[in-house]
């Protein structure tokens, strides 16, 4: 065998060159992508908590369907608007999931158990679909990663809602992890909230869920 | 095979391969090579390397599926048949053969098919999935660091084959 001519070195050379430079791209896209998407996240959720925050009577009336959760122990505030499509969720990195319910009118009128519609349902769900848990999806890792430490929740933790002009205190209760295609896991009953993101971090292989169970209901004009 | 000679006993090293089981054939070594072959000799080397790097990578897509849903058949529960006497359905879905006699062997449950299972998973006909959240970041950074791997293989490895071989030979 001979010896690799100059040219089929400077080829080898180039190659590898050209390998270094796609495996450090490849490498630094996870950073890139978190770090634009969560810029302009951050940036569409802070316009928006501005606006409820100015003028919190415009969200009061049941025809707005924005809410506000609140996460004390993960220091964590976010509008989260009906809708859990890709687009919704990648414009504020939460969102409502149209087919679960919102958080009742009327607390008195919750059944123990997932039953007759106590409260109202996302607009484009059927009631074969419907859930009567509130249902709320965020991102682990990406736009703003707003559930990021979503797994550092134990029981007895406030999740806090401010929906219609009342705010609603849920304890966390228990999580459970599932496949995406486990819609089912949502009934938990219409007392309850569900906060779904994807797990493990860095993956889209499973979901996991956080369940929450309303403690109180009192009115409120605001989230503050 | 057991070779004994001059009283050494050698015993062969048995290799299982799944199922197979062989002895290894002599290696015949080549005694000095033959000089030159270059640096290109070291892609010998190189490519179970790479081989193994890309494992990775193409085992990776199927990481992400959903566990699937797969009821167990019913397990079979044997015991002795009372003349006569037909297979009758179980609370559990098993088929139990009836057994008859007080003396009788307790009865040995035969599982079929595998024993570990993902949870069966109903989804309510027309409800859609949980919401995708999550960004898949395993497939760039496998890929990124199996490209830099190789690149620095590309670079770094087939030259020093190429240098030792060319200082082995001077």
């Amino acid at each position: 065998m001979r010896r690799a001519t100059p040219v089929v070195r400077r080829s080898v050379l180039v190659l590898s060159t050209a390998c270094f430079i796609a495996g450090a791209a490849l490498l630094a896209w996870p950073f890139f992508h978190s770090a634009v998407s969560g810029y302009a996240t951050g940036k569409a959720q802070a316009e928006a908590l501005a606006a409820w925050d100015r003028e919190p009577e415009q969200y009061a009336s049941p025809p707005n369907r924005d809410m506000v959760l609140e996460i004390p122990r993960l220091g964590l505030r976010r509008i989260v608007p009906d809708g859990a499509t890709v687009r919704q969720l990648q414009r504020y990195g939460v969102g409502h999931i149209s087919w679960t319910a919102f958080p009742p009118i009327d607390p008195g009128t919750i059944p123990l158990q997932a039953g007759p519609a106590a409260n109202t349902v996302g607009a484009s769900a059927t009631m074969d679909q419907a859930s009567q848990t509130v249902g709320i999806a965020g991102h682990r890792t990406t736009y703003g990663a707003p559930f990021f430490r979503i797994g550092e929740l134990v029981p007895g933790d406030q999740i806090i809602l401010f929906y219609a002009g009342r705010r609603y205190v849920y304890r966390m209760d228990r999580r459970a992890t599932t496949g995406p295609s486990d819609s089912d896991i949502l009934d938990a009953g219409a007392d309850h909230v569900a906060l779904v993101t994807c797990t493990p971090a860095f993956s889209a292989a499973f979901r996991l869920i956080v369940f929450g169970r309303l403690e109180s209901a009192s009115a409120s004009v605001a989230a503050h | 095979m057991i070779m004994s000679q001059y009283g050494v006993t050698i015993h062969p090293i048995q290799l299982q391969f799944g199922a197979t089981s062989m002895s290894p054939v002599t290696a015949v070594t080549g005694g000095g090579g033959g000089g030159g072959g270059g640096g290109w000799g070291a892609g010998v080397f190189a490519l179970p390397l790479v081989a193994g790097l890309l494992a990775p990578l193409l085992l990776a897509g199927g990481g992400s599926q959903a566990p699937t849903a797969i009821a167990p058949p019913p397990p079979i529960v044997a015991g002795a048949v009372a003349p006569g006497a037909g297979p009758a359905a179980g609370a559990g879905g098993a088929a139990v053969l009836p057994v008859t006699g007080p003396a009788r062997t307790a009865a040995v449950v035969l599982p079929q098919g595998p024993t570990r299972h993902a949870a069966v998973v109903a989804q309510r006909p027309g409800r859609p999935p949980l919401p995708f959240t999550g960004e898949d970041f395993r497939l760039p950074v496998y890929g990124g660091l199996q490209l830099i791997v190789l690149g620095a293989v590309l670079r770094y490895g087939l030259w020093s084959f190429d240098r030792g071989r060319r200082r082995s030979r001077a």
